[in-house]
């Protein structure tokens, strides 16, 4: 068990003053078998009437609205994590056998994968999709955002950690291993990370295709689901009366291990 | 004749009157029809009746069943293989978004609206419309003027009354209420059926509401009145899609939605009718299965039949198809409306070819079925002289509440040309009333 003190902050700015706002924010990690979460504290501002809730794959939800005019938006989560060897034990939901919105095969990603020869095994398959993908990638800031498919990334070749981990999670589920997406932070990253988890033997592993490693330690996982859709971290939804708005988003994440 | 020229012409003044057309889409354009009464009714007698009854509630229980089944983390039907997995989380309309919600008293289907047709031997489900089936305003506006024009017709013969489709739904919004109000949502006046909508809620009690009406505060619902002060809602009878209900959980530029809504049905503060997510049980591909999911969940034979279906996913099914392609009718499972229809008899050897290529391709996408020979009904031709024989279908409402009840009527929907066996409201053509007899 290692020990990690977290603090996560977003601020969006908008460009014009907005009415009736309305968000979702994913952006609570929650306990699981390997991750245990304490001390953590919320600050949403402006001051918001929010709910909280659990969304359809098990992630944490808050639910609220600003109604008065408002040019800023700005949720901070912070808080403790004491984290295992990464394994999350639970039954199967075979859903994340088959493909979805941003996690799908296009014909060039089933020629390509044709022509691998792949290993024998669960483990040695992920390791070596995961690696497949991280050479055949090179890791560029915005090229894509939060729409791009795994098979518009693929044709690319270039992305960010989400494009990664939706093309190894289509590749993981043709191949017949259950995979999801996993949203969070990493130590020392600055910003939010996505990996991929995949399902051996009753339980969920990790691997990060961004960074071509297996996942142990030091990975705060604050959602799941089968793609990036079902983990966006912030969603939002409002009204302007003064034309388009323009928003400009500001995010930082501290992650420390406390020894 | 005479009479009946009368009462025709009487309904579909009151229709226009009410402005009720059907607007549809056709080649990127936007056309407003008419959807013209006959006043000769379709007859359906007693001991049928009772028949298709008893199978549309079969049916119905066993489609909830299933929603039941695949919507929780269980699956057994998955499991047991009676349905592959794949035909569910690839449909279309699975909503991983609906996955371990409990809609209210577990009901999923209020109303379903199946098709069926009768053919010489036996009547045919061609089809189950589980997510916002519409058109039971049509027979119950024709009933109500062509009783208060000829009272007599209705005393000399022997028919079930059908005025009682507002209680019907009014209480199964009360068996299904999580506390509050019930509303009818409608994304506005530009709705193909806004009239329905505002007439059905006038009939039932309910509430017509807007989007902009509606406001989710902690987790609960609320109807925003003139005065400004918030009445809870504990139903809503909701006529936008799925896709369109809540900006943030589905389509994120929706205007037609409520911010937060499926957050309160997660939660159990209030019913969604019909619940979200039911597009995966009346796909095409699925309705295959429906008569194996009645044995699966109820232990018991189906009542009626489907059309004799076939899919390409199971090999010696695919054979058939490939071998019989000119005699059946071919559905593209990812449309819907009527338009992905194709008759195999209607297309030249090439094109044939063409088709049997795309389904070895894509065999998910695709069913076929025998055409079966359903029988015609007469229709008074457009002088008014004579009758005519047109192809026709009947689409039943089954309401799922407490318990499940088939509304004694129905929609029968005839074709528009004389060789045409695509009855769709959406392809133009005409509807009749539908007379249950005591006998």
């Amino acid at each position: 068990m290692k020990t990690y003190d977290f603090e996560f902050t977003t601020k969006i700015d908008f460009s014009l003053p907005v009415i009736n706002h309305n968000f979702v924010l994913k952006c609570i990690p929650h306990n699981s078998f390997c991750q245990m979460i304490y001390d953590e504290k919320l600050t949403v501002e402006p001051d918001a009437n929010f709910t909280t809730g659990k969304d359809s794959y098990g992630n944490i939800t808050v639910n609220g609205t600003i109604l008065p005019e408002h040019t800023s938006f700005m949720f901070s989560v912070k808080g403790k994590a004491g984290l295992g060897k990464y394994k999350i034990m639970e039954e199967l939901n075979r859903v994340y056998l088959y493909p979805s919105s941003s996690a799908k095969l296009s014909d060039n990603m089933i020629a390509f994968l044709k022509k691998l020869s792949i290993p024998e095994g669960t483990e040695n398959t992920v390791k070596f999709i995961s690696e497949t993908v991280y050479n055949y990638m090179t890791y560029t800031k915005g090229v894509t955002d939060i729409n791009t498919t795994a098979a518009e990334a693929f044709e690319l070749k270039q992305g960010v950690c989400q494009d990664y981990a939706h093309i190894v999670i289509a590749f993981l589920r043709e191949l017949k291993i259950p995979a999801r997406y996993a949203a969070g932070f990493i130590e020392g990253d600055g910003e939010t990370h996505a990996w991929v988890e995949y399902y051996h033997n009753g339980a969920w592993y990790a691997i990060d295709p961004t960074n071509n490693n297996i996942v142990d330690y030091g990975y705060i996982k604050l959602s799941q689901g089968l793609d990036s859709l079902g983990c966006s971290v912030e969603r939002g939804c409002f009204v302007s009366n003064q034309g388009i708005v323009n928003q400009t988003a500001n995010v930082t994440v501290k992650v420390g291990e406390i020894k | 004749m005479e009479h009946l020229r009368e009462q025709k012409e009487r309904v579909n003044e009151t229709l226009d009157r009410y402005g009720v057309k059907f607007s549809l889409y056709k080649n990127g354009q936007f056309i407003e029809q008419l959807f013209p009464f006959d006043a000769i009714p379709r007859i359906i007698k007693a001991k049928d009746f009772q028949k298709l009854e008893k199978g549309l509630i079969q049916r119905s229980h066993a489609l909830n069943l299933f929603l039941n089944d695949i919507y929780s983390d269980k699956g057994y039907i998955l499991r047991d293989k009676i349905v592959p997995e794949e035909y569910v989380y690839n449909a279309p309309g699975f909503l991983p978004e609906c996955m371990n919600i409990k809609p209210p008293q577990g009901v999923y289907n209020h109303i379903s609206g199946i098709d069926l047709v009768e053919a010489p031997d036996d009547w045919y489900i061609l089809e189950d419309n589980l997510r916002v089936p519409s058109g039971a305003s049509y027979p119950m506006i024709a009933r109500d003027i062509t009783r208060r024009i000829s009272p007599e017709t209705f005393e000399i013969n022997k028919i079930v009354d059908n005025r009682n489709y507002p209680q019907l739904l009014k209480s199964m919004f009360d068996d299904v209420n999580c506390g509050g109000i019930t509303v009818v949502l409608t994304p506005g006046r530009y709705n193909s059926a806004f009239f329905e909508h505002s007439y059905l809620a006038e009939k039932t009690g309910s509430v017509l509401a807007f989007p902009e009406d509606l406001e989710v505060i902690d987790s609960k619902v609320y109807y925003k009145t003139f005065n400004s002060t918030h009445q809870r809602v504990g139903a809503i009878y909701r006529r936008v899609s799925d896709d369109y209900i809540d900006p943030m959980t589905f389509v994120q530029d929706s205007v037609i939605g409520v911010p937060h809504l499926m957050e309160a049905y997660s939660k159990g503060n209030v019913a969604i009718i019909n619940a979200p997510g039911n597009g995966v049980a009346d796909d095409k591909g699925i309705y295959y299965f429906v008569p194996a999911m009645i044995k699966y969940y109820l232990g018991e034979e189906p009542i009626l039949k489907n059309a004799p279906t076939y899919i390409p996913y199971y090999d010696n099914d695919k054979k058939y198809i490939l071998d019989n392609i000119e005699n059946l009718v071919i559905k593209d499972v990812s449309e819907a409306g009527g338009y992905g229809v194709i008759f195999g008899r209607d297309l030249t050897n090439e094109k044939l070819e063409e088709l049997k290529n795309i389904i070895n391709e894509n065999p998910r996408r695709f069913i076929a079925q025998e055409i079966i020979n359903f029988l015609d009904l007469q229709v008074l031709s457009d002088d008014g002289q004579t009758t005519v024989p047109r192809k026709a279908d009947l689409r039943a409402f089954v309401i799922h509440g407490k318990d499940v009840k088939v509304w004694n009527s129905g929609l029968t929907r005839f074709s528009r040309n004389p060789d045409s066996f695509v009855v769709n409201s959406s392809q133009g053509g005409g509807f009749k009333d539908t007379w249950i007899m005591y006998q």
